[in-house]
């Protein structure tokens, strides 16, 4: 139910109950455009940036489901929308099976309780003028009733404990930190409102690489101590692997694929996804000869403007006419429990077979 | 990773302190600068408070028999023992302690007028702003319409309507100046609204109100203090106008402005009647507008350090003395292991040779110690790959190579840079600016802040044969044709004429690219040239850079953090840590088998697109503060190997093999664990 506000204080650092199978978050062609204003004062309008483009997931209750895809593919305006920083142009998500998008906003400040999020860059993110204690503690004063004033300073030092920040640093300002500990302030602050979800857009991006690992385990050790649902947000593959029960690839504001972080990783079927895999570098000097790399020619196309048919075509090395003219749907083509949007999806077992040849990629993208 | 990691120099201007009314008073009183404009704004609030008391005279007591008495004539009068320093005006009033009162008077309508503009002013721009569209549009179309209109003007108009007098004076600046406020307060807002700690109260639940009042206002805090303080400035000079013109404060009220007026009928025969009260008009102005500029420089911390380091004698400190960078000629002769470039001996002949350098920021805050000690080679046809996190010095060394380090605050304190044998930090500015353009090419993370926005790529492309070979304008576009084609941009002709943010990110890099290697370089450095890129645009770029290499047989160091994309291209990585080389030798080596704890840590702390990995090995702790970095090793406080030793002696460059050295007192061990 929502914002039961009687809840009592321990679940900050219990494990909530397991409900019920239904899955927590459904969301059903969410779609999100940016209007471009119009031409002139009386001209028309000039069409929009197509950032979401119909979107549909679920999420269950402690999984975490990875989204990926380059700049633009509109990942993180899935996330802004969720949390309601952006009104949905359409679409709807049965948070708990009530819709997210259809609430008023006083039902939303209740909502806030149970959906969090985690920003991207930890500089920005913590307020420059207020303590962390009062950062850490701004949400039980927004939100009253869910921990009272005198016990505020207690929780806060056991958020810091938990977030593995001395309890002393409440008394600090965010710029006495260095950027891993803010973003642990970030998590400390998500976590304030005992959440059931917390987006996560890009959370360890801009971290240093060495410091990177304590977040992602801090997240880890934290989904499995309260049962927390995450939406991962992120560019960097070998990341979103790692923390992923589930993982959508997004491009130019569609998901492409979707299954289970193992389907996609060994036996991507869309080539976009193939691409992408082939793309990550790997720590692996010695594995570099070996390597066939699928080297995409050309650029990401235009939201604006996004090609008829399949988005991917323009830089496909499979593409043929139908993919202008039809625009393949999400749908599991081998029963590997993973949807692909591919009129030519063929499952690609990494670990095995050697992938198309970069060389072969690009002669057949130049012939045509 | 994002534009904010313009490896190591934002992060070596942290601690970014906070702006806070305590230290700006603390900055202040230490500020030699600063001081006299601080006391006389203290003597002015003194006297403007305490006139009644201070003032030698009534400054409405005439005596006519003292009528334009000159200054400092007349000892006593009968009625006061106090002379009359200043003199005494046409009804015999004494000057001074009109000038005092009228300091009262004038501070009180400054401070009122500007209390009164800036809280409408700012509160309609935090709502403009906050809120935007109509009501943004309405506020700001009144702007628009009211700075439309000459302020005097409209400041005639209607003290010709209210009438003259102190209140009336307030109402019209008011009126007058709270649009200057509203877009300052307007601009600022929206765009502390797009923050992610305004965005982060929004998913808290906060009120619009808790949002403004709390999270955005107190942010905007110390540029309305520069503002207010032009302001009174301003306001003090617009009220002496208007009394000036008979309008503002009445007779016989003492006030700058009405004191100016009068003085101007005796202007031939009393000069100090117009010379003093605009003698204080004008410091007050000043000092006020002195006031401003410095507040602006010191609440802005990236400006800050200028303002501090134009006077570095403030920052003298024995112990951290910097050696500006004249040396004695290389220190070749003397060199041990630490300083040798790993696995060469000293009399091969490189391309480019870096030894022992060094480079030190000098900040408010003290200074950082950003290279501490840097050696590798690099030979034609090599790649070299230097791994750091931000704040290693990765970049900052690399800038010192090319000489474009920012000095003021950074300066090469020792050490040499042979290219071809030739130690460029003792060759001359023109000579090391040609060699650095021609033989030395540098690439950058953001591609769009390198290129100039106002000029097309092909002219900006051209503009390197036409600088460095004086080739005629046409041929200089033809072959930058030439080059973009070999970068692969398509239908390069057409691009020529378009200007960088046409562009996308890749296309960008590849024109950055296209300029760089326009010379034919023995040496292109680039640093962080993928990350602001998509994985499938880094693939490209990545690829382009390898077949460039072998086309042109150029040496290339690649400076970045991430140990993937070193692994891809890389013969050689040298891993920097503090400032230093920690390890350095043939890629697949140290990535089997590091040999510095530091690597090993890297190594084990990545996650890995190919494989599912139970748990990560996180490095503990964080890179330490170059201000002051860790005794002995700088690694030891986040080392597994830590021993007693690692606390107090630092490790120098260990040979491990040839080819690979390590600064670890351990490496054996390193080695050895799995």
């Amino acid at each position: 139910m929502l914002a039961d506000s009687n809840e009592p204080l321990k679940p900050l650092t219990a494990k909530r109950e397991e409900s019920s199978t239904e899955p927590l978050l459904k969301v059903e062609d969410l779609v999100k455009y940016y209007p471009l204003g119009r031409q002139g004062f009386f001209g028309a309008q000039r069409g929009a940036i197509k950032a979401v483009d119909g979107v549909s997931f679920e999420l269950c209750r402690g999984e975490t489901l990875g989204l990926v895809g380059e700049t633009g593919c509109g990942k993180s305006t899935i996330a802004r929308t969720l949390m309601r920083l952006e009104e949905p142009t359409s679409g709807a998500a049965y948070f708990k099976g009530r819709d997210l998008f259809a609430l008023s906003k006083a039902a939303i400040q209740a909502l806030r309780r149970e959906m969090q999020m985690i920003f991207q860059d930890p500089f920005a993110s913590l307020n420059p003028r207020m303590k962390v204690g009062q950062i850490i503690a701004e949400p039980w004063v927004v939100h009253s009733g869910i921990v009272p004033k005198e016990e505020q300073s207690q929780q806060v030092s056991e958020l810091l404990e938990r977030v593995g920040l001395p309890a002393s640093d409440a008394y600090r300002f965010p710029h006495e930190f260095s950027g891993g500990q803010r973003q642990r302030i970030g998590i400390a602050r998500a976590l304030a409102l005992q959440p059931d979800v917390i987006i996560c857009d890009e959370p360890v991006s801009a971290l240093d690489v060495s410091v990177q690992a304590q977040v992602i385990n801090l997240l880890a050790e934290l989904q499995t101590d309260l049962g927390l649902a995450y939406i991962f947000i992120a560019h960097d593959l070998s990341v979103v692997r790692h923390i992923s029960d589930r993982v959508a690839v997004m491009h130019l504001g569609r998901i492409v694929e979707i299954g289970n972080e193992h389907e996609i990783y060994t036996r991507p079927t869309h080539p976009y996804t193939q691409a992408l895999l082939s793309a990550v570098p790997l720590p692996d000097p010695e594995g570099r000869k070996g390597r066939n790399r699928i080297v995409l020619e050309g650029e990401m196309p235009s939201p604006i403007y996004p090609p008829s048919g399949c988005s991917f075509r323009t830089r496909c090395w499979k593409a043929e006419s139908i993919c202008s003219e039809d625009r393949p749907q999400l749908a599991d083509r081998f029963n590997h429990g993973h949807p692909s949007a591919c009129h030519f999806a063929e499952p690609h077992i990494l670990a095995t077979e050697k992938m198309a040849g970069s060389i072969s990629a690009q002669t057949i993208a130049l012939d045509r | 990773m994002t534009a904010s990691d313009r490896a190591g120099l934002r992060d070596l201007e942290e601690p970014v302190r906070l702006i806070t009314a305590r230290s700006v008073l603390g900055a202040l009183l230490r500020d030699r600068l600063m001081l006299f404009p601080l006391l006389f704004l203290v003597v002015l609030a003194v006297t403007a408070i305490g006139a009644d008391f201070l003032a030698p005279h009534d400054p409405f007591d005439q005596n006519l028999r003292l009528r334009n008495l000159p200054p400092m004539t007349a000892s006593a009068s009968e009625t006061s023992k106090f002379p009359y320093v200043l003199g005494a005006d046409p009804l015999g009033r004494d000057l001074l302690s009109r000038l005092m009162h009228g300091a009262r008077v004038s501070l009180a309508v400054g401070l009122s007028s500007v209390i009164a503009s800036g809280t409408i002013g700012i509160l309609l721009g935090l709502v403009a702003g906050y809120y935007r569209g109509w009501l943004d549009d309405i506020v700001m179309r009144g702007v628009d319409a009211l700075m439309g209109i000459p302020g005097l003007l409209l400041a005639l108009f209607i003290l010709y309507l209210v009438g003259a007098g102190f209140w009336n004076l307030v109402l019209v600046f008011a009126l007058t100046r709270w649009m200057i406020y509203t877009r300052v307060t307007r601009g600022m807002t929206l765009s502390f609204r797009e923050q992610p700690f305004v965005e982060g109260a929004q998913t808290i639940g906060c009120s619009d109100s808790r949002i403004i009042f709390r999270h955005i206002l107190p942010n905007l805090v110390p540029p309305i203090l520069v503002l207010v303080t032009l302001e009174i400035a301003i306001v003090i000079l617009a009220e002496a106008g208007l009394s000036f013109l008979g309008l503002g404060i009445q007779p016989p009220a003492p006030s700058w402005g009405r004191m100016v007026a009068t003085g101007r009928d005796y202007i031939t025969n009393a000069w100090w009647l117009i010379t003093f009260p605009g003698l204080a008009i004008l410091l007050t102005a000043l000092t006020l507008n002195l006031m401003a500029t410095w507040l602006r420089t010191v609440s802005d911390p990236t400006q800050r350090w200028r303002w501090f380091t134009g006077r570095s004698e403030q920052f003298h400190d024995p112990e951290t003395e910097i050696v500006v960078p004249r040396r004695e000629q290389s220190s070749r002769g003397s060199m041990d292991i630490s300083t040798s470039p790993p696995g060469t001996a000293a009399d091969v002949h490189h391309l480019l040779e870096v030894i022992d350098l060094r480079v030190k920021f000098r900040t408010p805050y003290g200074v950082l110690n950003a290279v501490n000690g840097v050696s590798y080679t690099l030979n034609r046809g090599e790649t070299l790959a230097i791994l750091g996190e931000s704040g290693s010095g990765k970049t900052v060394s690399a800038e010192a190579v090319m000489g474009i380090l920012d000095s003021p605050p950074a300066f090469v304190t020792g050490g040499s840079v042979l290219f071809d044998g030739v130690d460029l930090l003792l060759v001359s500015q023109s000579r090391r600016r040609r060699l650095c353009g021609e033989k030395i090419a540098m690439i950058f993370q953001d591609p769009l802040s390198a290129l100039n926005p106002a000029y097309t790529v092909g002219s900006q492309i051209a503009g390197m044969f036409q600088e460095h070979r004086g080739t005629s304008k046409r041929e200089a576009i033809a072959k930058a044709i030439e080059l973009m084609e070999r970068v692969r941009i398509p239908s390069a002709r057409e691009r020529a004429q378009d200007y960088p943010h046409q562009f996308s990110g890749g296309m960008r890099q590849r024109v950055m690219i296209a300029s760089a290697i326009a010379l034919d370089p023995d040496v292109l450095i680039a640093d962080e040239p993928t990350t602001a890129l998509d994985v499938t645009v880094q693939a490209q770029i990545m690829e382009l850079l390898a077949e460039l290499q072998v086309e042109t047989g150029m040496g290339l160091i690649l400076i970045t953090h991430d140990l993937g994309v070193v692994a891809d291209v890389a013969d050689y990585v040298a891993v920097m840590y503090a400032g230093k080389i920690v390890e350095s030798g043939p890629i697949a080596e140290i990535y089997k088998r590091p040999a510095h704890p530091y690597t090993k840590g890297l190594l084990a702390s990545i996650p890995r697109a190919d494989q599912k990995m139970e748990y990560l090995q996180p490095i503990s702790g964080a890179p330490p503060n170059l201000q002051s970095i860790p005794s002995g090793c700088p690694f030891h406080p986040r080392c597994a190997f830590v021993v007693d030793r690692c606390f107090v002696e630092p490790p120098p460059l260990y040979k491990v093999r040839q080819e690979r050295s390590s600064s670890c007192h351990r490496f054996e061990d390193v080695m050895h664990a799995s």
